[in-house]
């Protein structure tokens, strides 16, 4: 698919192929004298092989974009193509297999089931696909390993540190080898170090042509991990830009 | 996902335990409490069942076998000479008192059997003889007997052994199995004739006849002759519900209608559904309540609604199965430790394991409907919204 791009806040990396677009999306919440519209006509591309950072202050947005093109929510208007799929189009069934085959995710939080192992967390987008466990641990294992917890496959996660977790997690949103991974400010559970590690870890098992990772931060200090970066505020995407080209000191 | 489901369940211990404890506890009080109410209701029929005979004939008024209206002794000659009628045997039934030798009394069922054909004679005789009978004084007596109408429960009467029933001596000579009576005393045989002296004199003292249809006759016709020919009501014995005019099936239905027992068994059971509904269905609750975030997170990664529903059924499937079992086990244990005890009465028909079984299901159902609901509803985009 080629880029669509052609509005002032696209990204200049016309030559890369695009993993995900909004145009005109617009979406609101509540009804009547209480409806806030959290989303105007936002238009936003994200190219294979990149990592694209949302920044903006809270309630600006950036987690109800990331859900539309998660097709978590569906959005009132505009059009969303996905890794050439247009979400818009299709039912919430197909919405949900499409996800199941193609989406990984990292949250803020890890998300990770605390009554069962690392290695049985890290299973679990195989095991919605329909993959069996004794079919799936082997993927799971072999993931864990790429993120260097090969020693604590079989601990659960309350066993594990904040960084080890979201290492698990991690692997976790990787082991059905996705081609959009959706971050939810994945470092903001971690401290500076661990943020750090976690990010490099990240960013080196993302980098594989046809991966796209969509990362929403407020965390001004993994910016330097994104390819390029997407400031947003009052719903709508002031600049999107390419990281080298990023006003950090204006954005401190 | 089955297993993650279980692991899921599992992993929260405290909650597993206290949905299994619901399901356990509604299981053993229904099972408990019906099978103790069908053998109660079996034990109101045990003069029918310690007596056998195909046909019952009763003063017309009389509705069940414990209901003793006296009849005329001429109304066995009556009876012998409907057609189709091959014997015809009196019987007597009554509650007498027994005095045992510490001088203390307790209250017997006296059953009052022809001396001739031993019709209604006990059916399962493990010491003695039905013949020794015709000796002075004889009685056959139950198993329970030999501990309630011993002064010391430690040392039970044995064969010999002497008691008074109304002030006259009766001599055991036989020792058998038998069904407990309703009104909790043990079941003593001995001659018609000696019956009627055990028991105070009255103008009529024939209980009820025992009848056997003579070959080539059919119970139904040979009853409605009698009842026909002599007026009195002719009741058969062929098992419950086995025919509209049996015994067994008049005297349950009439403790039915006619007593409060259904109503105070009937609300232990309703208590039993109750409770493990409240529990089962507020823990489980709770249970999804508290993995709603991982629910949540299982569909942003695509599972879909019918997958993680199928989960929970899961879930709650385990715990009522696990739930089920122990209850069962229970009730059985307890339903054991009562008929080796002969007390508290303990029948647990067929129908009651499916029954209870069906009770949990809707239980568990119920339980999962509000977390399937609430799972449903989620929207998968919560696990973004912190």
């Amino acid at each position: 698919m080629r880029p669509l791009c052609s509005e002032a806040n696209c990204s200049p990396m016309s030559s890369h192929l695009i993993a995900a677009q909004t145009r005109a999306v617009t979406k609101s919440f509540g009804s009547g004298t209480s409806r806030i519209e959290v989303l105007h006509e936002v238009n936003l591309d994200a190219y294979e092989s990149e990592i694209l950072m949302l920044l903006g202050p809270s309630g600006c947005g950036k987690t109800t974009l990331i859900s539309i093109i998660a097709g978590t929510l569906t959005p009132d208007r505009g059009e969303v193509t996905v890794l050439g799929q247009e979400l818009h189009k299709m039912s919430k069934a197909a919405i949900t297999k499409f996800r199941a085959r193609n989406v990984g995710f990292i949250f803020q939080q890890f998300n990770l089931i605390p009554t069962i192992t690392c290695e049985e967390n890290a299973c679990v987008p195989l095991l919605i696909q329909g993959m069996s466990m004794s079919r799936a641990l082997p993927h799971a294992r072999e993931m864990l390993a790429q993120v260097g917890l090969q020693e604590h496959m079989k601990k659960r996660p309350n066993q594990l540190s904040g960084g080890q977790q979201q290492r698990v997690a991690i692997a976790r949103a990787l082991v059905h080898k996705p081609r959009l991974i959706i971050c939810d400010e994945p470092t903001a559970a971690l401290d500076a170090e661990n943020g750090r590690m976690v990010m490099e870890l990240f960013r080196s098992l993302i980098r594989q042509p046809g991966r796209c990772a969509l990362v929403v931060t407020h965390d001004h200090r993994i910016l330097h991990f994104a390819d390029r970066i997407a400031t947003m505020n009052d719903g709508k995407i002031i600049e999107s830009v390419p990281t080298e080209e990023f006003d950090f000191e204006h954005h401190q | 996902m089955f297993r993650l489901a279980l692991k899921m369940l599992f992993g929260d211990s405290a909650k597993y335990l206290m949905l299994v404890f619901g399901v356990m506890f509604s299981t053993f009080l229904i099972t408990q409490q019906s099978s103790v109410f069908c053998g109660l209701m079996l034990w109101t029929t045990a003069i029918i069942k310690n007596a056998p005979a195909p046909i019952w004939v009763v003063e017309k008024e009389v509705k069940q076998v414990n209901q003793t209206i006296a009849m005329r002794d001429t109304d066995l000659g009556r009876v012998r000479s409907v057609s189709g009628v091959e014997w015809a045997m009196p019987i007597y039934s009554g509650v007498q008192n027994v005095r045992m030798t510490n001088g203390s009394l307790t209250v017997v069922q006296l059953i009052g059997i022809d001396s001739t054909t031993f019709a209604g004679a006990p059916m399962r005789i493990i010491e003695g003889g039905i013949d020794a009978l015709r000796q002075p004084n004889a009685v056959i007596v139950d198993d329970l007997a030999l501990q309630r109408l011993s002064p010391d429960p430690k040392t039970p009467l044995k064969m010999g052994d002497t008691f008074e029933i109304n002030d006259q001596e009766a001599r055991i000579v036989g020792i058998c199995k038998a069904m407990r009576s309703f009104t909790g005393g043990p079941f003593i045989w001995t001659t018609y004739d000696r019956a009627l002296s055990y028991a105070p004199p009255q103008r009529k003292m024939l209980s009820a006849i025992l009848v056997s249809p003579s070959a080539g006759h059919n119970l139904e016709g040979v009853a409605d002759a009698i009842e026909k020919d002599t007026g009195l009501k002719a009741y058969l014995n062929t098992g419950f519900k086995e025919s509209p005019r049996d015994f067994n099936t008049a005297t349950i239905f009439w403790f039915i209608k006619n007593t409060g027992i259904p109503i105070s068994f009937g609300t232990t059971v309703i208590v039993g559904i109750i409770v493990g509904m409240a529990i089962c269905c507020q823990t489980f609750y709770l249970f999804v309540l508290d993995n709603l975030k991982h629910y949540g997170a299982l569909k942003a990664m695509g599972a879909s609604n019918w997958k993680l529903c199928r989960m929970l059924l899961i879930q709650v499937g385990v715990v009522g199965f696990v739930g089920y079992g122990i209850g069962l086990f229970l009730a059985s244990r307890f339903g054991l430790f009562a008929l080796q005890n002969q007390q508290p009465p303990f029948f647990m028909p067929d129908i009651i394991p499916f029954a209870v079984l069906g009770v949990i299901t809707v239980i568990c159902l119920l339980s999962s409907f509000l977390g399937i609901l609430r799972v449903s509803l989620l929207d998968a985009a919560v696990v973004f919204r912190g």
